[in-house]
């Protein structure tokens, strides 16, 4: 699964350990999320994207063929 | 869930030392032994670095800074993906154990036969490393 993560993140200035507060989330899970490593449940996902004002589809992007971690 | 005050911690960790330190000089008396000797160096360090620990966190940093630490060490605690990581490394340490264990059990009964109460007990090893996967597994399977 994609994300926009990094591009929202920067686009509003912040730093990744400033979302990881905004998220109540370790610095290190935005860093596995903007890299692509790790995939957030859906309830991070939703945080994330209510987080941004947006709908979660615009965040994150599914892929068929993307493993399942 | 999240339990993340480490005086409790370093309290504990200076009575185990504490602990230790006499168990050690109990024995060093008795026997003057170096297992003794070792337990009284493992239970001074121990203390002192709890002690330490302990008054680093009491005079280095204001309430502020404490309320910092305890809410990121809450962070870490809950943090889904550090979760995630404790259960795969938690499974994939239940897998080598039970090879090992696996292992072990040859070992002892095929090489050392005649040692039959460490076959028993390391054959229930296996069976409850084997047995509580299925148990815990059954349990969470009505609560999700």
């Amino acid at each position: 699964m994609k994300n926009r993560l990094a591009e929202l993140r920067k686009t509003r200035g912040l730093k990744q350990e400033e979302l990881a507060d905004q998220l109540a989330v370790s610095r290190q899970t935005i860093g596995s999320l903007e890299n692509g490593r790790y995939n957030p449940s859906i309830q991070l996902a939703f945080k994330i994207a209510r987080y941004f004002s947006l709908p979660v589809e615009d965040v994150f992007i599914y892929e068929e063929e993307a493993n399942d971690d | 869930m999240t339990d993340k005050n480490p005086v409790k911690y370093y309290l504990l960790e200076i009575l185990a030392g504490l602990a230790l330190f006499i168990l050690g000089l109990i024995l060093l008396l008795k026997f003057n032994s170096a297992a003794a000797r070792a337990a009284m160096m493992i239970g001074a360090t121990l203390t002192l670095t709890g002690l330490l620990s302990l008054l680093i966190r009491r005079v280095a940093f204001t309430p502020q800074e404490k309320a910092a630490m305890r809410w990121q060490a809450a962070i870490e605690e809950n943090d889904e993906r550090n979760i995630r990581l404790k259960e795969k490394s938690a499974y994939i340490t239940l897998q080598i154990m039970r090879i090992a264990l696996c292992i072990f059990v040859i070992i002892v009964g095929f090489i050392l036969p005649f040692y039959w109460p460490l076959v028993i007990m390391a054959v229930l090893l296996l069976t409850l490393a084997s047995l509580l996967p299925v148990i815990f597994a059954a349990i969470y399977a009505r609560r999700m």
